[in-house]
């Protein structure tokens, strides 16, 4: 078999699935990307045995059909380096592979046998919805910094997707903060359902997800899918309970802060500076008009101060976060300004921005640090 | 009980670290201070045969029950005439001295009969140093006027032990603690050695290099090779040839050999903030293949790591997991913790995610050791509530207060959980553990 493809479209094919390579390697034959050239298009599939992605590349013209392994790593870093020009990838008895650049260079790589490639079965989707690219990235962005990273606690290394009759939720969580979005307006309809999406996949995803594309979600019993015209992530789902995240969504919060997003983000960057190395602690309080901020640090020395302006609706209240919580939640504020319901230095917070977008209904939770 | 640990951080037997510490002289006034050491003679083989008479006058070793297997990690005097020696194998015991009766390690009881004497100890001084299973040390510059002289005070010590235990011990008085120690080494066994201030280096002078506390075998040779051979001679060895050889140690050793200093036997609580890691680490009698068992022993390690990180008042963020197989590979792993911790639970669960990472199935393992780093005090901490678990977090913390308690007042091992007690074999040949490498030295 026989093809050629520019440099530029097999760039862009192994960006999207050079991430499930992985880097260790319990079986050798998953660091090689596979190859199958079919019907005269050529896909390029890559996977770690949980993700598996499949990138179609675009070729110029082909001859032959048939499928080679070939070694990932060395693969890329050879195309990355070639200009972009028509590249000829020819398969020879046994298992040889010539790259050819045009007029110039010959490189010469091992093939491997595609029968070692674990090709899993396509997911037998039980149910399917259809989402916009630019929609679906949001969800996903906004939510992945609270996605825990202790492998003790597995079922919060993913992300929750709720999938409703016409809406969809998708909700991270390390048990400090939460962020929870819904989306309305999604064309489905069928039973409800709840998936844990590893956030390895999801963050692939997000990566090569173009705001045009329009991919198609499908859930299986253990895996999920997600589909456009050109590649095809499937990965497994992560088993187990998720906590009932809804009751910890605090209803009526008695204070309301509203404060400008960035002159606070600033504040706490600064301050943080200052901030316990260990608990990286900054201790709020407000009176109506200002927030003041106070950070310290006992170990190296050294202590933050600043005053800000806000608009503070409540009981006299001193509460302390974690700054880089803190900081993590401000930055996915969309408006100017934030708002803050609180109710004591011992309960989460709901923090929202401004203004809600359409047919969307976004909050987070931060835990504070318990004060002595 | 400060369990002896460390050994896998421990380069030098005394820390150079140490050089810029709190040394017991280094306060500002310089009063006349009185120290005082108790080590009870083999503490293991005593209580044995206090327990049995029929023992007595018999040569008695503890542990090496099982004749090809395992260590002896006590001897009385009697099989110390035949050569028999802590941490000498079964078998060479046994060709030493097959006459001798070789006994079960009863862990649970010495720890249990430690804590008892620390407790008694308390009435001598209001500053007890428990420094290992078998011994303390004792500040007792403030009691003189109480006893009349340190001699009748450590007489009236010894009585004490002799009388409410009935166990024999030494005890060492000197300057300081170090001076103490030696005291007691030089008085065994049921001894009273006095050292008063100006006569240490007089004493310590004939002795060879390697009696001394904190120059082992390897120092002792490097030692010998300089024509150093005696304490006298190492306290008198210009300090500009014993820098050069033995680097910031060598100088300690020139005043550890004049008496000087005592800067080495501080527990967990002195330790400076900036302190790396704490940790334990178990070395196996007979070598473990089953995960379970070993998993087990990684459940009383973890107790053991974080009661000591408790105890010091610090929360760590880096776990490594250490394992020994009997060939002598030996793998290390390290993962940081989402948060920093002093909850045994989170080291357990984690500790055994590194075994699963790290150990070759089927392998028969000859050490564990698990060490909890980055260590930060706890007080400047102040806890991240959770959404979910926080109640469980506290209701645990309040546990391990009232465990902790139990330890102080009872002895370590007074409650564990089941999973680290299961492998603990009683009456049996059983790995004698941390005792061992107490008395291991």
């Amino acid at each position: 078999m026989k093809f050629t493809f520019t440099q530029a479209s097999m760039i862009k094919g192994l960006q999207r699935i050079m991430g499930a390579v992985p880097t260790r390697m319990p079986i050798p034959s998953l660091g090689n990307v596979f190859f199958r050239l079919k019907d005269g298009s050529l896909d390029i599939t890559a996977t770690d045995l949980e993700i598996t992605v499949t990138s179609k590349v675009d070729i110029i013209e082909s001859d032959g059909e048939g499928s080679i392994l070939i070694q990932a790593k060395r693969f890329q870093e050879l195309v990355n380096l070639l200009p972009d020009i028509p590249l000829e990838i020819e398969v020879h008895e046994p298992l040889k592979v010539t790259l050819k650049s045009e007029g110039t260079g010959v490189y010469t790589l091992p093939g491997g046998d595609p029968i070692d490639f674990p090709e899993l079965p396509p997911v037998d989707a039980q149910l399917s919805f259809t989402m916009n690219g630019e929609n679906l990235s949001r969800l996903i962005s906004k939510t992945m910094f609270a996605v825990s990273h202790d492998d003790m606690r597995p079922i919060l290394t993913g992300m929750l997707m709720q999938i409703r009759a016409n809406e969809l939720r998708v909700v991270a969580t390390d048990g400090h903060r939460l962020s929870r979005i819904v989306r309305k307006g999604i064309d489905y309809s069928g039973e409800p359902r709840d998936v844990v999406v590893p956030m390895k996949a999801l963050n692939l995803l997000l990566r090569s997800l173009e705001d045009e594309d329009n991919p198609v979600i499908g859930i299986a019993e253990t895996r999920a899918s997600f589909s456009t015209e050109d590649q095809r992530l499937t990965t497994r789902l992560i088993d187990g309970h998720y906590p009932k995240y809804e009751s910890v969504i605090p209803e009526d919060n008695p204070h309301k802060l509203v404060v400008n997003t960035d002159e606070f983000a600033a504040a706490v960057r600064r301050v943080s500076i200052f901030a316990n190395q260990m608990s990286r602690q900054v201790k709020l309080t407000f009176d109506s008009s200002h927030a003041v901020l106070e950070t310290e640090d006992p170990e190296l020395g050294g202590r933050g101060e600043e005053k800000i302006a806000v608009s503070y609706e409540g009981e006299p209240l001193e509460i302390a976060y974690n700054a880089n919580y803190l900081m993590d939640v401000l930055r996915q504020v969309d408006t100017d300004e934030v708002v803050f319901a609180l109710n004591s230095s011992n309960d989460a917070a709901v923090i929202r921005s401004m203004v809600q977008n359409e047919d969307e209904d976004f909050l987070m939770l931060l835990m504070p640090i318990r004060l002595k | 009980m400060a369990w002896h640990h460390d050994r896998l951080q421990r380069h030098a037997p005394i820390s150079p670290a140490l050089l810029e510490g709190t040394a017991d002289h280094a306060g500002s006034v310089e009063i006349d201070r009185t120290f005082l050491h108790v080590d009870m003679d083999a503490f293991f083989a005593s209580v044995e045969i206090r327990d049995n008479p029929a023992l007595e006058g018999r040569p008695v070793a503890v542990g090496g029950s099982r004749p090809n297997r395992g260590v002896i990690t006590a001897a009385n005097y009697i099989a110390r005439r035949y050569g028999l020696r802590a941490g000498m194998t079964s078998l060479e015991a046994r060709r030493r001295c097959p006459h001798a009766v070789f006994l079960p390690v009863e862990g649970a009881k010495y720890t249990y009969v430690s804590a008892q004497i620390m407790a008694a100890l308390e009435r001598f001084s209001p500053e007890v140093r428990p420094l290992s299973i078998d011994e303390a040390s004792l500040e007792i510059t403030g009691c003189r006027k109480l006893y009349g002289s340190p001699e009748k005070l450590g007489r009236s010590l010894k009585d004490m032990i002799r009388s409410r235990f009935r166990l024999p011990c030494t005890v060492g008085i000197g300057p300081n603690r170090l001076v103490a120690k030696m005291g007691a080494n030089l008085g065994k066994p049921d001894g009273l050695k006095v050292i008063g201030a100006g006569e240490a280096a007089e004493i310590f002078a004939p002795l060879p290099v390697d009696r001394m506390i904190g120059i082992g075998g390897s120092t002792a040779r490097a030692l010998y090779s300089l024509g150093i051979n005696t304490l006298g001679q190492l306290g008198a060895a210009p300090e500009k040839l014993l820098k050069s050889c033995f680097g910031v140690y060598g100088p300690v050793m020139a005043k550890l050999a004049r008496g000087e200093w005592s800067g080495g036997m501080r527990r967990d609580e002195e330790r400076s903030p900036v302190e790396k890691s704490m940790g334990h680490q178990r070395t196996f009698g007979e070598p473990l293949s089953e995960p379970g068992a070993l998993r087990g022993k990684l459940v009383a390690l973890a107790e053991m790591v974080a009661r000591r990180v408790r105890r010091a008042g610090m929360q760590g963020r880096v776990l490594t997991l250490t394992v020994r197989y009997t060939d002598f590979r030996t793998v290390s792993h390290q993962t940081r913790l989402p948060e920093p911790t002093d909850d045994e639970e989170d080291i357990i669960l984690h500790g055994w995610m590194l075994f699963d990472e790290v150990y070759d199935i089927g392998s028969n393992v000859r050490l564990l050791g698990l060490s909890l780093g980055s260590l930060r005090p706890r007080a400047g901490a102040c806890p991240q509530i959770d959404l979910f678990d926080s109640h469980v977090r506290l209701k645990r913390r309040l546990l391990y207060r009232a465990l902790d308690d139990l330890r102080d007042r009872f002895g370590e091992r007074v409650i564990a959980r089941a999973m680290g007690m299961r492998w603990e074999p009683r009456g049996r040949d059983r790995p004698g553990g941390d005792p061992l490498e107490t008395l291991m030295r």
